[in-house]
Order: structure tokens, then sequence, then C-alpha cells
């Protein structure tokens, strides 16, 4: 100190640290909660860091704790075709034992009923799985099959569907076989995956023997290998690459699956993070404008002690003491909350996941979670306090005098702080740094969007509500604007919330109402395939018969690129650029004369029709894929059509709707040229009803067994199951943030509380009733709540339209009446909330508040 | 109090100003006093006439735009209010009409605050002591919400003196309080500043209260009134 002191001050910094804490303390005995309950509005957005990241966690340990059993083998190599000799003897040489499979789609019917259902047939040979356990019911099921030549093991939801037992009788194809067991689950494969097509396993022999596979059936073939201590399989892969590739086989490790799912579920948690995310950012802003109200309550006190001479450190401590503990309750409750809710989420993703989770005490999630909010929290907590700095010692002097500090910029650096927080976890998120700034700009907007909309809103309420409307209207108005009202951030926060669930809700029901109006009108439903050519017409009959149209009837030969533009399809794929899949796949061409109206011409001319003599084929290619390789009218590709090369011209582009339920088709042939090849037919039909698509069904399995049928209604219920789960969790996270804006209202009340009472007994004095006041106090929360819904549902709806409209392509089919259930239950809310926190002092007698007043 | 007794306080040609719009009101112009340790002194005159903003500067609240203040030894001008603060907390204490007690601490926790601040560990003893002294003995573990304006105003007395002060700044002490109340406060004032040695700069509208002071200066539109 720069001038002689008299030496009275005999603190040290620890004495000094301990003074603010007692402070601190003792303010908060008269109301231990009031502090904590600012702390409530991040615990929701805390809890889904937690929980997320826990499962993340979880998921991570599943996935090493089960590596091997993923592939249940240590190489798998698969091809979609019959094996020759050549791809024979290059199997013959991988290293270790092997196993072999075929799958392929056939129908399974129900001898009694005839009721049917595409399944997907697999047989093994060997010793597959090499690690794990084929889960059974019997246990032994799996391997007593090759045993059990008429057996068959089922997925446990055809034996639901179809009220099947053990034991009973059922056909596949046209095969009589009995049911030889239950699947409950196979290494490394998801519950869900066979949503669509269920699977079920015969034994190689009885697939072999009895035709279940015909010439032209679209199968693939696996061959699976547990390799010995040396080679590693990833290193033999990379060794043998160029004739994996020359022979077109597709290849999976169990380093390739393991980080293929690490992708995958990474996404999908990142995903839940960024949605999460928005609820705790919420939160965050709640918790600094409850720790604002808090701390300008606490201005009086502040000038009281820094006139006693009070250093401004300590002074601040005090009340920063309190803000850490607010800070600290709401992320343990959090951590808390966020340790339960890990155990919901395998349960709505479980079927969806190839490992089973064991949920467990992820201990670096939680704190991470735990650290991390409650440093963000901090961050929005802090400038409420820093601008305590500029209260004058003078302010208890003079009640009217205000060194009015609120807004000043210097306080605000923790926001700027809180914003780069936000970057880096979506960076961290997101591994790329642009799509995290697109996601921090985003959420800025959307807040910043939110707060203008509720802004230009109470406007328009101050307008709308003239000088003449009744007394208690008018009064319910101004309690919004009262000084330091937190009512924008409250119609904020809650809009954010319900914006997010009703474009989450309006989104996800036009997507389905598409696929719905797809399957609907005169669109076909039904898809028959795997008709071999001698069966198309007496198919054709059986449809008139039962009173049934064939509406697109088209022919398939599979063929297998062997190059393009001029280079073999094997340099193709050294190229990072173009998807693989889309090289290396069995292309399911077609070739017509006529083109359908569908098929929409947009670059070069269409050629109907060549003779069989020509040298280069003119065929039309899907643009999309043209696109992806970078090739366009001219260029040539040479095809592989089951062992006979054709060379091909592209010399139109078609555009095609890959959503439309019809035959589609990347490449189509002209006629003439590919009549004399392999080929089956596939054939699409409208049922009205279901049990008109089910008669048909019974009748074509009856008939032709071999003909395998896709009932498009399953697959829409099967596309909805999913959606609905998924997006289930999507909502689940959002109603984190509507949750956290009711929160918000809550701790803004209880903070309000003070100013309402002094008010509401003021009131009281002037001869205001206890009706009158309810009546006020309902108003005003029928006016926030009414702006809050509909300040979210508009922009849910706008932001679902620009979506549909600009994004996906989609009409509006969505109902209204979601987004009016989403407004009235928000009003709702709002409106229980205020009557739950607002009432309750009305009835106390108002004399003892006014005497306070000023003190 | 003797006339040898030191200066303990002295503003010497004190102006405040406030900018209101484009003009500049004067609230003091040219004030000077000087108090010596133990004496009383009593500020009065209307309102608006600048006794608030006067006491203001001599506690080191604010700063003066002209003249120079001294108290204990130090000047003012120039401090920053950290040091300000300082000087308050080692030799300050202050009665304010609205009482200012934090609702949250007892009366002897109250009382006790600026011996905290100092680091006293018989801070609460003092305040014990003090708040026998001011009759509220039995009062210790009140809340300020369950003591009336007159017990409260004493609490606000015996935290006023648990830092032994050398200069007692109180700013119309009884002006929420009724007569008799206010008498009392008055009485227990008066006592204190002449049992302890302290000095007492008292504001206030009351000319009978001002009379019990040793001097009185009368100001208007912010000038002294000889």
């Amino acid at each position: 100190m720069s001038f002689p002191s008299t030496n009275k001050d005999r603190t040290s910094l620890g004495q000094r640290i301990g003074w603010s804490l007692r402070m601190a303390l003792r303010d908060t005995r008269a109301h231990p909660l009031r502090f904590l309950v600012a702390g409530l509005p991040v615990v929701l957005g805390i809890a889904s860091l937690v929980a997320v990241e826990s499962f993340r966690d979880n998921l991570e340990e599943a996935v090493e704790r089960e590596s091997r059993q993923l592939l249940g083998a240590d190489l798998v190599l698969s091809a979609r075709r019959v094996p020759d000799a050549e791809l024979t003897a290059f199997l013959e040489e991988i290293p270790g034992e092997g196993a072999r499979e075929v799958q392929f789609s056939s129908m399974l019917s129900i001898p009694d009923t005839g009721e049917s259902r595409l399944v997907q047939v697999r047989a093994i040979e060997g010793g597959f799985p090499f690690y794990g356990e084929m889960e059974t019911i019997p246990e032994n099921a799996f391997k007593e099959l090759p045993h059990n030549p008429q057996g068959a093991l089922l997925e446990e939801s055809l034996l639901l569907q179809f009220g099947l037992e053990t034991g009973e009788a059922l056909r596949i194809g046209d095969q009589e076989l009995q049911v030889a067991g239950i699947l409950r689950r196979a290494p490394g494969e998801a519950g869900a995956l066979g949503m669509i097509a269920p699977r079920v396993y015969l034994s190689m022999e009885l697939v072999e023997s009895s035709g279940l596979l015909t010439t032209g059936s679209v199968a693939r073939y696996r061959w699976s290998f547990r390799f010995p201590a040396d080679p590693d399989p990833d290193e033999w892969v990379t060794a043998n690459r160029s004739r994996i590739d020359q022979l077109q086989l597709e290849t999976e490790t169990v380093t390739e699956r393991r980080e293929g799912l690490e992708e995958t579920f990474g996404l999908l948690g990142s995903f839940l993070h960024l949605v999460g995310f928005a609820a705790l950012l919420l939160g965050a802003v709640g918790v600094g404008s409850a720790v604002r109200v808090q701390t300008e309550a606490k201005r009086d006190q502040m000038a009281l002690l820094r006139c006693l001479g009070t250093r401004y450190s300590d002074a601040r401590r005090t009340i920063l003491w309190q803000i850490l503990a607010s800070g600290l309750g709401g992320a343990l409750t959090g951590g808390a909350i966020g340790v339960g809710l890990q155990y919901l989420l395998p349960f709505l993703l479980g079927d969806f996941l190839p490992v089973r989770i064991e949920v467990s005490l992820a201990p670096a999630a939680l704190a991470g979670g735990i650290g991390f909010g409650f440093l963000f929290t901090l961050l929005f907590a802090l400038p409420p306090l820093l601008g305590l700095r500029e209260v004058s010692p003078l302010e208890t002097l003079r009640s009217g005098f205000s060194s009015n500090s609120r807004g000043d910029w210097r306080h605000r650096w923790p926001l700027g702080l809180a914003v780069g927080l936000v970057l880096g976890f979506a960076w961290w998120q997101i591994k790329e740094i642009l799509p995290a700034l697109l996601y921090t700009g985003g959420i800025l907007f959307a807040v910043a969007f939110l707060a203008l909309v509720a802004r230009i809103f109470l406007f328009a309420l101050r307008r709308a509500v003239p000088s003449r409307a009744p007394w208690v209207w008018r009064q319910a108005t101004a309690s919004l604007f009262r000084p330091r009202n937190q009512t924008t951030l409250v119609v904020t926060a809650i809009g954010l919330g319900t914006a997010l669930l009703v474009l989450l809700f309006l989104v996800r029901e036009n997507a389905l109402g598409q696929i719905q109006a797809e399957t609907g009108g005169d669109q076909a439903n039904l898809a028959f395939f795997d008709i071999q050519p001698d069966q198309l017409e007496p198919l054709r009959e059986l449809a008139d018969r039962e009173g049934f149209a064939l509406l697109e009837t088209a022919p398939i030969v599979t063929m297998r690129m062997r190059s393009l533009a001029g280079r073999p399809v094997n340099e193709w794929l050294e190229r990072d650029d173009v998807p693989r899949w889309s090289l290396q796949r069995e292309f399911r061409s077609t070739f017509r004369e006529e083109l359908t109206e569908k098929d929409e011409i947009v670059a070069g001319e269409w050629v109907g029709r060549v003779s069989p003599d020509e040298g280069i084929i003119p065929v039309s290619l899907e643009k999309g894929l043209a696109e992806d390789w970078g090739v366009g009218l001219g260029d040539r590709a040479v095809f592989d059509v089951q062992g006979v090369p054709l060379e091909v011209e592209i010399t139109s582009l078609r555009e095609v709707d890959w959503r439309e339920m019809r035959p589609n088709f990347f490449f189509i042939f002209p006629a003439g040229v590919l009549e004399a090849a392999p080929r089956f037919y596939l054939t699409v039909v409208r049922a009205e009803t279901t049990e008109d698509s089910a008669r048909l069904q019974r009748a074509v399995t009856r008939e032709f067994p071999t003909i395998s049928i896709l009932d498009l209604s399953l697959v829409l219920d099967t596309i909805r199951d999913i959606v609905n789960r998924v997006t289930f969790v999507i909502q689940f996270m959002a109603f984190f943030t509507v949750v956290t804006g009711l929160v918000l209202l809550f701790s803004v009340i209880g903070t309000e509380r003070q100013q309402r009472m002094r008010e509401t007994h003021l009131l009281r004095v002037l001869g205001a009733s206890r009706g009158t006041i309810r009546k006020i106090l309902l108003g005003e929360y029928v006016l926030l709540g009414t702006l809050s819904g509909a300040t979210g549902v508009g922009i849910g709806i706008g932001a679902a339209y620009a979506i549909g409209r600009w994004v996906l392509d989609m009409p509006w089919t969505a109902s209204a009446f979601f987004p009016l259930a989403a407004f009235g239950i928000v009003l709702l809310l709002t409106l229980l909330a205020g009557i739950l926190a607002g009432t309750k002092d009305i009835n106390k007698p108002p004399l003892p508040t006014l005497r306070n007043e000023g003190r | 109090m003797t006339t040898n007794s030191p200066t303990i306080l002295e503003a010497r040609e004190v102006s405040r100003h406030y900018p209101q719009g484009r003009r500049r009101l004067t609230v003091l112009n040219k004030v000077s006093l000087s108090l010596r340790a133990g004496e009383s002194l009593a500020v009065v005159g209307p309102s608006g006439s600048g006794k608030t903003t006067l006491l203001g500067l001599c506690a080191g609240l604010d700063l003066p735009d002209e003249g120079e203040i001294s108290f204990g030894g130090n000047v003012l001008t120039g401090r920053s209010e950290e040091e300000r603060a300082t000087i308050r907390r080692e030799q300050a204490g202050f009665i304010f009409q609205s009482f200012h007690l934090l609702p949250t601490l007892t009366a002897l926790e109250n009382a006790a605050v600026p011996g905290e601040l100092l680091g006293w560990p018989d801070a609460r003893d003092r305040a014990g002591k003090l708040l026998q002294e001011v009759g509220l003995g039995d009062r210790l573990n009140h809340y300020p919400s369950q003591l009336s304006g007159g017990e409260q105003q004493r609490v606000a007395v015996a935290r006023a003196l648990v830092n032994k002060p050398s200069v007692l700044f109180a700013d119309e002490p009884t002006g929420n309080l009724d007569t008799k109340t206010g008498e009392t406060i008055a009485d227990l004032l008066f006592a204190l500043n002449s049992s302890a040695d302290t000095a007492l700069i008292l504001i206030t509208h009351d000319e009978k209260l001002a009379a019990r002071a040793d001097r009185v200066l009368y100001l208007r539109n912010g000038e002294v009134q000889k």
C-alpha cells in the first residue's frame, strides 16, 4: 500500500477467502435452495452430454470385448456370382480354416393358411461362426441343422408373425420343411437386420439338392476364414489386393467391420450430442440470466460492503461461491440423471446394434460431461458478476443512484469464450472445421432469430393491447415488461425446444407421407421378382384371373463392369473419389425398345433397337451415377454379361426418381442384344386392400413357389418403425430443450418472486381482490405461453417447409394436428408452471413486504 | 475532545459538479471543513443543499472535482477506489438513514462484519459487547426482519463502531425513526462519540439534533452559510 496504513488490517488471503465463504454460507442459510435452483436449467443438458458420452464409451467397450465376434471370423470374402474355377482356386490358397455360405431371397409360406413372406435364406457349410455363438432356442439348433435336412431355423419375428412353433410345417419355395428352432442372434449382426426379409437358416445339403437356388436367382456367396497366428488378416488383404479386385470380391476383416461400426455409431453419437448440446446451451443461457437477476438483487449488498471498505475481490468472491455452488449443483444433478438415461439408450437402439451393450458407469464420460457442463455454465454466469465491479459504494447513500454497468462489453468476454467452446465442442464431435463452424453459426443464428421473433411478437403484443382493454389484461401485459424482465429469454428457450420438436415431427410426417403417397393411389405396392421367362405368361394369366394387372414388367440381366472410359475397373478402384460399390456391384440392367413415360432423357438421344451383330451397343445411363463417375455422352464401358464381354457407349442420360416404387435401372439397353442372355423378370402390381394383397400373394406362392414377392406395405411399416425409433431418440433429446425451457421459466419465476410479491401486495393494499390478482397472473402466463408456443410452432413449421421444399424435395403431407397440439401443450405447461410457482404468495398478508421496502 | 487533538479529517475548497445535459450542475462549491479526533460536527441544510454529497466525499465514497480531502493523514484525491476502501475499512464507520443491514445475517453477524474484514479474531466478541452496550444483548441472533426500526439502527451503530473508527459518518441516522426512538439513537451516538474518542460527522435536517454537536455547518445550494 502506497499510503500510511494504520495496520489495523491483519487479514491474510486465506482468511479473506474464508470470510467470503462464510458470508456466502450465511447468505444461503435463509434460502438454501435459491442458488441451487439457479443451476437447474443446465441439468438436462449435462444429463444428455453424460448419457450420450457414456453410451458411446459402453459401445466402444462392447465392440472391444466382442471384437472378434463382430465378424464371426478373421476374414470374410463375398461375391454375387457362382464361383468359377479361378475363384475356387484362389479361395483354396487362403490360409487357415474356411467355411462357405450362400444367401438368397425366397418366399416362406405356411401350408395351412397360405400366408407368405419374403425371407433371406442362408446356408452354411463349415465351422462358421469361428468366434462367438449362434444364439438359438433350443441351444444346439444351429449345430444340429446339417443333420436335419428338413429343418429350418427361423428368426423370432417370423414365428410371431405366423404364430408358428418348433416342429410345425412351413414351406420355402417349393420345399416342405419344419421349424427346427428360433434364431435369437447371429455374431456381429444387429437384431433389426432382418426387418424387411427375416433370416432363415437351412442346411447346405438341402439348398444344393432342392433346386431352391435356381439359375438367375440373385444369390450372394460368402467365404469366411479363421486365420492361423500368421499372417495377419489385414496384411494378407493388403498383399492380395490386386487379385481380390480382379476377382471382384468384396472383403471384410474385423478391423474394417470395427471401423465401419465405430464410424456409424460415432456419427449417431455426434448427432445426438449436437441435439443435446442445444439443451445445454439454452440451460447455460438460463443460468446466466438467473444469476443476473440474483446478482442484480445483490447490488445493494455489494454497495454496502464496498462502503464498509470490503475489497472488491472479497465482495465479489462472496457471490462467486454461490454461483459455483449453483453451477456445481446443476452439473452433479445432471450427471446423476445422465447416468440414469444411459440405461435407456441401449434399450432404444439395441436392435440396431451388432453387439450386446453392457451398461456400466463410464467415469471419464461422467467426469468429462460434468466438467464441461460446469465450465460452460460458469462462462455464462460470469458476466453479471463481472458487472458488479462497477457498483459504486455511493449507491448506499443514494437509492436512486445507479452506476449502470449492465451491457458493458468488457464484462462479456466469458461469452466469447463460451462461443469458442461451442465451436471446439462441435469440432471435436464432427471432426471437420467447416461443418463445426456451420453448427456454431447455425445455433447462434437460431437463438438470435428466435429472440428476434420473440421480440417482434412482444412488440406487437404491446401495441395490440389497447389502452381501452380491460385493466386486468393491461396489467398482465405490463407484467411481461416489468424492469429486468426475462420474457424474451423464456420465450426463446421454450420456443427453441418447441420449434425443434415440431420440425422433427413434421419432417418425419412429410417423409412418411410421401412414401405412403407413393404406395397409395394407383401406385404399385407388390413387387414380384426372380420370375423365370417361362413363368411370365402363366403369372400374367393368374393375375388376370384374380383380377389384377401387371403394371410394369421388365426383364433383368445381371452383369459386371470390366472397364469404364477406357480404364479397367481395378484402376478405377484405386481412386478415392469414386464410390467402390458403384463399380464392384452386380448391375441388374434391363432392355426395352420404347422408354416408359417415367424415363426422362436429360441429355443425348435414346436408341430403341439395334441389330444383334452391332459392335458397340448404345445405352442409357442414370445421370447421378454418370456424375459420380465423371463420365458422359460418348464414354464407353465393357460389361461382362455372364462370361460374354459386351462393349457399350453412353448415348443418353436419364433422370431417375429412386423414391418411386417401380423398376428403376442404372443402365437401360436397347432391344436386340440381351434377349439371348440368361434373364429373369420383375413385375409390379397394385392391390387395393390388404386382403387383396394377401389373396394374390397366397395364390402366387402356391402356384409359383420360387417367385419372390416384396410387399411394399411391409417395407413401409418397416421404414416407419425404423424412422420412428430413430426420431424418438432425437425427439427425446429435443424434448430436453422444452423441459429446459420450462425449468428456466420456474427459475425465472423464482428469481422475480420478490418483485412480483411487492407488486402483488401493493395492488392488495390499493384494494385489488385476490381474484383480480389471480386473473392478472393467469393472463400473464396465457400471454407468455401463447407467445412461446406461437414462436416455436411458427418457426418449426417454417423450417419444416423450407427443408421439405428446398432440401428433401417433398410435398407437404403432414396434418395440422401436431403443431396445434404442440401449441396447446406448451400453453398448458407454461400456465401450469406459472400457477404452481406464482400463486403461492397471493394469500400472504401484504404488510410485511411493504414494511421491508427500502431496507 | 481538546483543541490539542490532531485533525483527523480536512476538506479544502472542495467542489463537485455533475453534468446535466449540456450544462454543469454544481452540487458543492468550494466547501471547507476540518474535524479533530473526538469532535462532532453536524451538517444541516435543506434537501439538495449538498449534505450527502459532502459526506460521500469526506468518506472517500466519491472524489471531488476540485479541492483536496485528507483523511487520517492520507490525501484521498488521486487514490483508487480500492485504496480508499482500505482507508474506510480501517478508519471509518457508517450509519445510514435506512439502516442497510444485510438481511441474511443475524444482528451479531451484521455488527461483526467490519471487524471480520480486518481479520480480527475477536470481531464477534467486540460486536457482542457493542450490541450489549446499545441494549441488544438479548437480540444477538435475530435477523433484521425480526427487529424494529430502532433496533435495526442500534445494530447499525454497533457495526459502525466495531472497527474502532476514527470518524463516524452518520447520514440522517434518525430520519426513519419516530421521535422517541430517534432521541435514544442520538443519545447513543453522542455518548459513544465522546467515550470512544471517535469524531462524528452527522448529516441531518433536525436542528435540535444538530444543536447537540460541537459545531454546526450550514449548507445552502452547495455553499457554506456563514
